[in-house]
């Protein structure tokens, strides 16, 4: 179980706040809007990617919600930009707790944390 | 202090007793003291449910009706006697009550056992846009399986079910079946159900004369409000057992008798128990109302909590019940809204226990803080509440809430818990500075 204080650490904090690569794509070749049905939260997610669509060459999102789930997509969208699809598409949990410097997260939280992942690799797969 | 005294004088029953009925409140979580106040997602149970559920399963444990031995007979009295115990607690006939595992199964129960049999085309299923999903669902699947069209009534200003709404749209005729929530689950909005019934008797008549049937959905209403479903004039009543002290797994469904006896009603489990005379081609359904809607083995060790439960609420009193309950919501209400980044949603007073407005629950949202942010931290200071929509998607589309947080309350609970959310909403505040 996390402390408190680990969850709301200041970076995730910042994370969610600034909201890296938030905003829309002109041309996207991929779009999926994931929504949390217990909660309402909702990111929406835009890629473009290479030629041969094995490198994700620009990511943009939208949506609100919780700091977790907002700092996750955050941190997430400036880390798979210039990654190949495949190392993305292979991405869980470990990764986006990594991401947040979280040891685990309570199950209550785990949808929070999933939600902009999910979104991707949905956006990754109508791609194919 | 003052207030202390009187509300303390006010209550009729033993305050520090009840609190030692439930040993799951001496918790700890995250090294602080709980403080439980999700009710409305089910509530605790108390030590004498846990050991009725005990004793019958270390002392009476047999299948019931059919076998021809001690225990098998004291197993069947538990279940009978259960039954009885519960209906007398919704002021009901033991024939008029289902025992089922939720209110959501009772509401599909009205559905399949009621609904799809008597709804024709282009008749019209009222509901409204604070429901539950269960009482929203369950009438679109029917209206996709019948062809009547489901219309929802709107909401006032404080969070209540707009009758003057109901009234014009009862005046169409069209009306087949009303399935409304006795009090809203997100909201804590009690209806009006006396000038409910009484519109209903007034003007609604379908096509066929006669007047569309009513379904309440009681789950965040029997836990605090007394309920006499002879005197209701409803013709359905649909509740949670776990919510109300009970086991969780026990839900109710009281269905007028007349409704059960002409077969308007009936049965959509099928299997043994239920049946009378059992042929290849066909199958006659039991004469005994209660075995036609109890298919199979029936839950006894949950009867026999849910009873538990209802008697250990028969000796507080409802009526008691009810006057802690909005006393706790008037306190809360007085309390939350003395903090500016908090906005109250639904009604803004609870009322008397004559006429309730508001009770089981206060929902709020906070300023700039996501419900689920604001939740985890006051679970860091033991105080459990619950965020997010509550199964109330349309309400806060409408509204545009992303999310809510929602205290709720129990038998169980004091001011010293409400004041316990205020302090903890104040870390909120200090970890968003």
């Amino acid at each position: 179980m996390n402390d408190l204080s680990d969850l709301y650490q200041e970076e995730i904090l910042a994370a969610a706040k600034e909201k890296h690569n938030f905003g829309v794509m002109a041309k996207a070749d991929a779009q999926f809007s994931q929504h949390n049905t217990a909660c309402g939260d909702k990111i929406a997610v835009q890629i473009k990617l290479s030629q041969d669509k094995t490198i994700i060459k620009d990511l943009k999102w939208q949506g609100d919600g919780c700091v977790i789930s907002q700092a996750s997509i955050s941190k997430l969208s400036q880390v798979v930009i210039g990654k190949p699809v495949a190392t993305v598409n292979a991405y869980s949990e470990k990764e986006l707790l990594k991401l947040l410097r979280l040891k685990s997260i309570a199950p209550g939280r785990e949808h929070c944390l999933q939600l902009g992942l999910q979104a991707l690799k949905k956006a990754l797969a109508i791609t194919i | 202090m003052t207030r202390y005294i009187s509300w303390y004088n006010r209550l009729m029953f033993d305050f520090k007793q009840i609190q030692g009925d439930f040993p799951i409140l001496k918790r700890q979580v995250h090294g602080k003291p709980l403080v439980y106040l999700d009710n409305s997602a089910t509530s605790q149970k108390p030590l004498q449910v846990i050991d009725a559920m005990r004793d019958y399963y270390t002392q009476h444990n047999a299948n019931v009706h059919r076998g021809v031995h001690l225990l098998s007979d004291e197993s069947t009295l538990a279940w009978e006697q259960s039954r009885k115990t519960i209906a007398e607690f919704f002021g009901a006939q033991a024939e008029e009550l289902i025992l089922t595992r939720n209110t959501t199964e009772s509401l599909n129960g009205v559905a399949y056992g009621w609904a799809d049999h008597q709804l024709r085309a282009g008749e019209v299923i009222l509901t409204s846009l604070l429901e539950h999903h269960s009482n929203f669902v369950v009438w679109q699947q029917v209206a996709r399986r019948t062809g009547a069209r489901v219309e929802y009534l709107h909401l006032t200003e404080t969070g209540h079910i707009d009758l003057d709404d109901l009234e014009t749209k009862l005046s169409t005729g069209k009306v087949g079946l009303i399935s409304l929530a006795h009090v809203s689950n997100a909201l804590g909005s009690v209806t009006d159900l006396e000038r409910l019934v009484a519109l209903v008797k007034a003007h609604g008549s379908t096509g066929g004369g006669t007047r569309p049937k009513i379904v309440l959905d009681g789950a965040q209403a029997a836990p605090h409000l007394p309920v006499d479903f002879a005197k209701l004039g409803v013709d359905f009543y649909a509740a949670s057992g776990h919510k109300l002290l009970g086991p969780m797994g026990s839900g109710i469904l009281l269905v007028k008798k007349a409704l059960l006896e002409s077969g308007e009603m009936q049965p959509w489990f099928f299997g043994g128990g239920m049946i009378a005379e059992v042929g290849t081609k066909t199958t006659t359904f039991n004469e005994n109302l209660a075995d036609r809607f109890t298919p199979g083995t029936p839950d006894v060790a949950s009867a026999v909590g849910l009873a538990t439960a209802c008697t250990y609420l028969t000796k507080l009193g409802m009526k008691q019940v009810a006057a802690h309950d909005l006393e706790l919501v008037t306190y809360a209400l007085e309390q939350l809204q003395q903090i500016p980044e908090i906005t109250i949603l639904g009604p803004s007073e609870a009322g008397s226990v004559t006429k309730p407005k508001r009770i089981g629950s206060v929902t709020f949202l906070y300023q700039g803080v996501h419900a689920h942010d604001v939740a985890q931290i006051l679970d860091s200071e033991g105080v459990a509440v619950r965020s997010g929509q509550h199964c109330t998607m349309p309400l806060h589309t409408q509204n545009q809430w992303l999310a809510t947080t929602r205290a709720s309350f129990q038998i169980y609970n004091s001011k010293a818990d409400i004041d316990a959310l205020i302090l903890a909403l104040a870390k909120v505040k200090k970890v968003f500075n």
